[in-house]
């Protein structure tokens, strides 16, 4: 295959380059360095490999514009073809490009893989490494001796593997000193990263120094703080004595006053208690120390005249003397007169009792038609035996009585009862029972209901007939419907009509475009047809709708006629049961409803009339069981009596009577000999009595004419009375006297103690002296007021002092500087305070400064960055130390395939030791010669032991060379070195 | 640690996420009104120098002892009281512990005492947890610690909660009598602390159960993703896949910044192509493109290819100049013997510190040389064995 035309469209630095008929032997092409050879060369590569992404990236997009390929015209054993290609620059992945083999001889257009077979299937590897040798190889070839040129051609045959050893191992070379080389001009990846590794160290060392710059400043922060506290401290201190200074200054007139004052108040010296001296207390001693001196002479004056009254008394004291006796006697009186009325009653109480006695004997006597000598044995024939007798057939009697009266008593209720119920029955009028009336009400009821229904069942009946007429009507289709479907129907045909015309005619009578009337005409005909079908459709839906519907009401309609009939049945039923006199059965009803609702009224009545009834025949039959325990009892009593031989007619209260009067006979006689001879015994017990009172009398020497006891019992008492009232009347005063001398005691004794008491509180406060008492008082008042001034001025003080200071302070102040230094001293402290302040200021900026720079070291994030890279950079030296290491190896491995190749596949380099004519060799160097540009006209070729090239002068340059049959090399690679220079 | 190059725009997360990750911790502390603050050692290294870490423990102590928060802090190997800028006093709330005694401390709430702690800083003659042990078990007793403890040995001893530091990763082991935790690193550091990372909330309940609550603090987070992958993938539909991957990691991580490190496991015949340095940096490139330049987003860190155990075996038998490279690496991976003469290849003045351990590479070293070194011959000399990205056209 040989390239005879090259058209570049654009590529690198070459834009609508055209080399035509290139030469069928060789063509060269040479220039300037940077003239765009390679680039040539790089296209053609292109033209027939494609873009590999190196030229695309290396020489598209064209520089000077224009679309990136262009065209070669190639003659081959085939035939002549245009090889065309160009390609996207954006389009990197496409190495193939639009490309385009086109046959000159018929214009066919083919792709890749006949130009694949043009190329002889030779890719770019096997074109490179064998076909394409660069000048460079040329040139290096001649200049270099016989080993080295084996060597270039080794590269050469070495690249049969389509790569190239030499390549490679250069390849690796160049990577690896990338990597770590000894390039003075470059440095290398390893060695950049060593550098910036020292570096980094280097500002590690200084950020580190920045790290113990803070650790130092934290603390010289931490000590300034701690000063910035002590000076607060000291301010405050400064701050609150130039306050108390202050003060001082406002107050000292107040604080010497009140000095004064405490002098004033010092001078009283020690006073007693204030709460120890009482002026009122003192009054008040006075005052009853009088009083209490009063009532002792009053006392004693009391005294004197009871004194003369007593001895006034007129007192017999003879008969005094008897007065013991005399009230002994006179002691007796209630006796005597007592024992006068027993005897007077004693005699009465006899004569009574015989009279009663006499009474009752002649009475029971005659009751019980016995002899009155009998009656006072009565109670010894065993009567208490009778007595359980008799009172069990009075209980017996008493029941039955008691029944009795219950009977008679529901008797009269029942009869009561039943006159209110005959009453009720006849005021109403009725002799119906509730019974009848209510069922007589529920079939009116039921009556009344039937024909509501029957009325109802029949108006349904007529709805549901006028219903069924309807629907019969409408199976015949209303003229509404009928229309519709007339409607659709005719126009149905109308369109069937169109359809069928136009068909027929192809649409000449109705107008329409002869290519489609076919069409529309059966459009037509299938909308008639349509139109048909709905029409016939719709009757058929509407008719079958009505007859179902006719269908549904007449079932309706048989099952009212069947409940038409029952209901009919069952009312004639109801009436048979009914009077047939009715004719308005509301009426009847509502009547019949109000006579159920009397009925109902009267229920409770007969009720009561019932229950009464029963109750009275209950009591009848317990009055027949009690008459007969009566009558048993009775025959009990009967036979006792007759035991007891008493008659039996006698009843149980008479058997009492009996018992109760003998025994009360028997008391009479017995108390009646009592009587007799208690009354004896008063009589003796009086006259003794008078007695010893008359020999009294004798003695007292009182004359007495009077003969009865009482009297004279009674005159010598009135006399020991009257002795006894003067006796008691002295006694009085006696006792008076002596009441008066206590109370003249006390009275003394209270006027002693007051005159203590007046001295002890004299002594308390250590008075002397009434007057020196008081004297206390007035001072203690002088005192206080001295008091209540220095209180006062105290209280300014305090608060003028506020709650900051206490008077101590103030005190020390003024004890320190005195009133007239306070200002003096006011002016140091507040010097001493700006000085401070002025300190604290400059701390304070100091300390901000600090904790500043402090922060800023503290969070200075520098170091960890550095650390950061430092690490990475280490990483990577390791990363690129093992890289270079990867690479070493292979070369290694690369290196030994060299040793291989060179010590047992060395090349066949035989081709230049083959014999070649010298004329042969001459005219293929001055060839080659002049094909590099020697100008044959301006110089000449020679033979020479050694080659050279030498300038004779302008336009005459001669160059030699010597041959060797044997050595095809040493003559045409000289000649190409000399042409060169 | 383990990024060869740091993005601009990542720097200050990057550099700043410790801090913040700590940050969180003193903010729960406030936020949940807690007891005290146990830390268990190696806040920060004090051979770093670093000023912004004494600076910050500093604050985040005051505004705790503003709060009446106290801190129980042991140390670490690394943060030892002793080395704490001495003129600098730390708030009289925060507990420092010695490293040569356990020491115990009675924490009361209102004059209450409601936990004993158990304390010792780090013991380099590892200190053995029946040291620990506490006098009886009436109150909540809680050991703190830094280091390594035989695990059979962190039960009885009457402790209730293990506070324990020195592991980077979070771990928690919980017995029937107690419960051992390491909470790890408020912020993973490497890529072996990938993974969240966060600190614990310890709550008593009523009934005096323990509650452990782990709260994620970390501002940065190594994720690596291991991507199975046909070795005869096409670009567009890795992209495909790795987008939608990024994407749900990027929705799943919004506080984070994920730092990824992408490794392809292969099937399928053996491709040089996805492992040439072009097709891998493409796909970085535009992962880094899509996803990491966001200071929220996912930075690829690396991406990787594994390299097959066994490469295909006729490779070996070829008369080519990759049969005969194939054939030379396998003799220098199965024979220890021969040796990688490096010094051939160094540069002749060189920087000393570069050459350090160059020639003392350990075995795995050697054989990760080799089969990189392999990959190297292949990228070279295979390239006519590549699949094709897309089929051919006429």
């Amino acid at each position: 295959m040989k390239i005879t035309d090259i058209q570049v469209d654009g590529f690198g630095v070459w834009k609508g380059l055209t080399v035509e008929s290139a030469s069928d032997e060789i063509t060269v092409f040479f220039g300037e360095n940077e003239a765009g050879k390679t680039t040539l060369m790089q296209f053609i590569r292109s033209m027939m490999f494609g873009f590999s992404s190196d030229r695309l990236g290396k020489y598209t997009p064209p520089i000077y514009g224009g679309l990136a390929g262009g065209s070669l015209d190639v003659t081959t054993p085939t035939g002549v073809f245009e090889i065309q290609r160009h390609v996207d620059p954006s389009r990197h992945s496409d190495p193939i490009g639009d490309l385009a083999v086109t046959d000159s001889h018929d214009g066919s257009v083919h792709g890749r893989a006949h130009l694949s077979s043009l190329l002889s299937d030779i890719d770019e590897s096997i074109f490179n490494n064998v076909f394409a040798i660069g000048l460079r190889e040329i040139q290096e070839l001649g200049a270099l001796n016989g080993t080295a040129a084996a060597e270039h051609l080794y590269r050469l045959t070495s690249g049969l593997d389509r790569v190239s050893l030499i390549d490679v191992m250069k390849d690796l070379r160049t990577r690896r000193e990338k990597i770590w080389g000894s390039n003075k001009k470059t440095l290398s990846r390893l060695e950049e990263l060593s550098e910036r590794r020292q570096k980094l160290l280097r500002e590690i060392d200084e950020l580190k120094q920045r790290s113990k710059r803070w650790s130092r400043l934290a603390a010289e922060s931490t000590d300034l703080g701690n000063q910035l506290k002590d000076i607060e401290k000291d301010l405050v201190v400064k701050e609150r004595e130039s306050r108390l200074v202050e003060i001082a200054m406002q107050i000292s007139d107040r604080w010497n006053s009140r000095r004064h004052l405490i002098d004033q108040v010092n001078s009283y010296g020690v006073l007693p208690d204030e709460r120890d001296i009482s002026i009122s207390k003192l009054d008040d001693f006075n005052t009853k120390i009088a009083q209490t001196r009063e009532r002792v002479e009053q006392i004693k004056v009391q005294r004197r005249e009871i004194k003369k009254e007593a001895i006034a008394l007129p007192i017999n004291r003879t008969l005094w003397a008897q007065k013991t006796r005399v009230e002994a006697i006179t002691e007796h009186l209630p006796w005597i007169e007592s024992l006068q009325r027993q005897s007077d009653r004693l005699k009465s109480e006899v004569d009574g009792l015989e009279n009663s006695l006499i009474g009752e004997v002649d009475g029971l006597g005659t009751q019980l038609k016995i002899k009155a000598k009998d009656v006072r044995d009565l109670s010894g024939r065993g009567l208490l035996a009778l007595e359980s007798t008799g009172r069990k057939f009075e209980e017996q009697q008493e029941r039955l009585r008691k029944f009795q009266q219950e009977h008679e008593k529901v008797e009269f209720d029942l009869l009561q009862h039943q006159d209110r119920l005959g009453n009720s029955i006849s005021e109403r009028g009725t002799t119906d029972t509730l019974e009848d009336v209510g069922r007589y009400v529920n079939r009116l009821r039921r009556r009344i209901e039937l024909e509501e229904k029957i009325e109802k069942l029949n108006q349904t009946r007529h709805d549901l007939e006028r219903d069924i007429d309807g629907i019969v009507n409408e199976q015949v289709l209303p003229v509404g419907k009928l229309s519709v479907i007339g409607i659709v129907f005719i126009l149905g045909i109308i369109f069937l009509g169109f359809g069928l015309i136009g068909v027929l005619t192809q649409g000449a009578i109705l107008g329409w475009v002869e290519e489609t009337s076919q069409q529309i005409g059966i459009l037509f005909m299938f909308m008639g047809a349509i139109a048909g079908f709905i029409s016939m459709g719709l009757k058929y839906h509407w008719e079958r709708m009505a007859k179902d519907e006719l269908d549904d009401f007449r079932h309706q309609m048989d099952i009212i006629r069947q409940q038409l009939k029952r209901s009919k049945t069952e009312r004639d039923e109801v009436e048979r049961q009914l009077p047939s006199s009715i004719t308005q059965y509301d009426l009847e009803l509502k009547d019949a409803e109000s006579r159920l609702a009397m009925m109902e009224e009267l229920v409770p009545l007969e009720n009561r009339v019932q229950a009464t009834r029963s109750t009275s025949e209950d009591m009848r039959r317990r009055i027949g069981a009690q008459e007969r325990e009566v009558s048993i009892a009775e025959d009990q009593w009967k036979a006792s009596l007759r035991t007891a031989g008493l008659p039996e007619v006698l009843l149980p209260h008479q058997l009492k009577e009996i018992t109760q009067r003998s025994e009360r006979i028997s008391a009479f006689n017995l108390r009646l000999d009592q009587l007799k001879s208690e009354k004896i015994e008063r009589d003796k017990e009086l006259s003794s009595l008078q007695v010893r009172i008359d020999a009294l009398l004798l003695e007292s020497g009182i004359s007495f004419q009077n003969n009865n006891l009482l009297d004279r019992l009674n005159h010598i008492t009135r006399l020991i009375h009257e002795q006894r009232s003067f006796v008691n009347a002295r006694r009085e005063f006696v006792a008076k006297y002596k009441a008066l001398r206590t109370r003249l005691g006390k009275a003394k004794r209270d006027y002693e103690k007051l005159l203590g008491q007046k001295q002890r509180l004299l002594a308390i406060v250590g008075a002397e002296t009434e007057d020196m008492y008081r004297g206390f008082s007035t001072k203690h008042r002088e005192l206080k007021k001295l008091v209540e001034k220095r209180e006062n001025l105290t209280e300014q003080i305090t608060a003028a002092l506020g709650k900051n200071f206490e008077e101590k302070h103030l005190r020390t102040l003024l004890d320190s500087y005195g009133t007239s230094g306070l200002e003096k001293r006011w002016e140091q402290v507040q010097a001493e305070i700006e000085r401070v302040k002025q300190h604290q200021t400059k701390l304070h900026q100091q300390r901000g400064e600090f904790i500043q720079e402090v922060k800023m070291l503290g969070e200075d994030s520098r170091l960890d960055v550095v650390n950061l890279e430092l690490n990475a950079v280490e990483n990577e030296i390791e990363n690129q130390q093992k890289e270079w290491q990867v690479l070493a190896a292979s070369t290694q491995m690369l290196e030994l395939i060299r040793e291989t190749y060179e010590s047992k596949r060395q090349p066949d380099a035989t081709i230049l030791t083959r014999d070649y004519p010298v004329d042969r060799q001459k005219w293929f160097a001055e060839s080659a010669a002049s094909a590099i540009g020697f100008d044959f006209n301006a110089g000449r070729l020679d033979v020479t032991p050694h080659p050279f090239c030498s300038t004779i002068g302008p336009g005459d340059c001669r160059i030699t060379t010597r041959y060797n049959p044997k050595f095809f090399n040493e003559a045409f690679f000289g000649v190409l070195h000399e042409a060169g220079h | 640690r383990g990024l060869s190059e740091i993005p601009n725009h990542l720097t200050d997360a990057l550099a700043n996420a410790p801090y913040l990750a700590a940050q969180k911790v003193f903010d729960i502390a406030i936020g949940e009104r807690v007891d005290f603050l146990l830390l268990a050692g190696d806040l920060f290294d004090s051979d770093s120098g670093n000023a912004r870490a004494a600076a910050f423990l500093l604050n985040q102590f005051q505004r705790l002892a503003e709060k009446e928060i106290r801190v129980y802090w042991c140390a670490g190997e690394t943060d030892h009281p002793d080395r704490w800028p001495g003129s600098i006093e730390l708030p009289e709330t925060v507990v420092t512990f010695s490293s040569s005694l356990v020491e115990q401390i009675e924490h009361r709430r209102e004059g209450k005492l409601v936990a004993r702690i158990m304390a010792s800083g780090f013991d380099s003659k590892r200190r053995t947890a029946e040291n620990y042990g506490a006098p009886d078990n009436e109150v909540f007793n809680i050991a703190l610690g830094h280091g390594e403890f035989e695990p059979n040995s962190l039960t009885g001893n009457n402790i209730r909660y293990w506070a324990l530091g020195g592991r980077h990763k979070s771990s928690k082991l919980e017995k029937t009598e107690t419960t051992v935790a390491y909470p790890g690193t408020p912020q993973g550091r490497t890529p072996q602390e990938s993974g969240a990372h966060g600190f614990n909330v310890c709550r008593l309940d009523s009934g005096g159960k323990l509650r452990v609550q782990t709260v994620e603090s970390d501002r940065v987070r190594w994720l690596p993703q291991k991507v199975a992958i046909s070795e005869q993938v096409k670009i567009q539909e890795l992209k495909n896949e790795l987008g939608e991957r990024a994407l749900k990691i990027m929705t799943d991580t919004t506080d984070q910044v994920i730092l990824c490190d992408w490794q392809f496991t292969t099937n399928g015949d053996f491709n040089p192509r996805i492992r040439s340095r072009e097709w891998k940096s493409e796909l970085l490139k535009w992962l880094r493109d899509e996803f990491g330049r966001s200071d929220r987003g996912l930075w690829s860190v690396a991406l990787t290819v594994d390299s097959p155990q066994n490469l295909p075996l006729e490779w070996y038998d070829e008369d080519t100049i990759l049969g005969e490279y194939m054939r030379a690496t396998g003799r220098y991976q199965s024979d220890d013997s021969l040796k990688l003469n490096f010094h051939e290849y160094m540069p002749k003045s060189v920087d000393g510190s570069l050459t350090q351990g160059l020639n003392q590479m350990s075995e795995l070293t050697r054989v990760e040389i080799l089969r990189r070194a392999a990959m190297v011959g292949i990228e070279y000399l295979a390239k006519h064995k590549e699949f094709a990205e897309s089929a051919s056209e006429d």
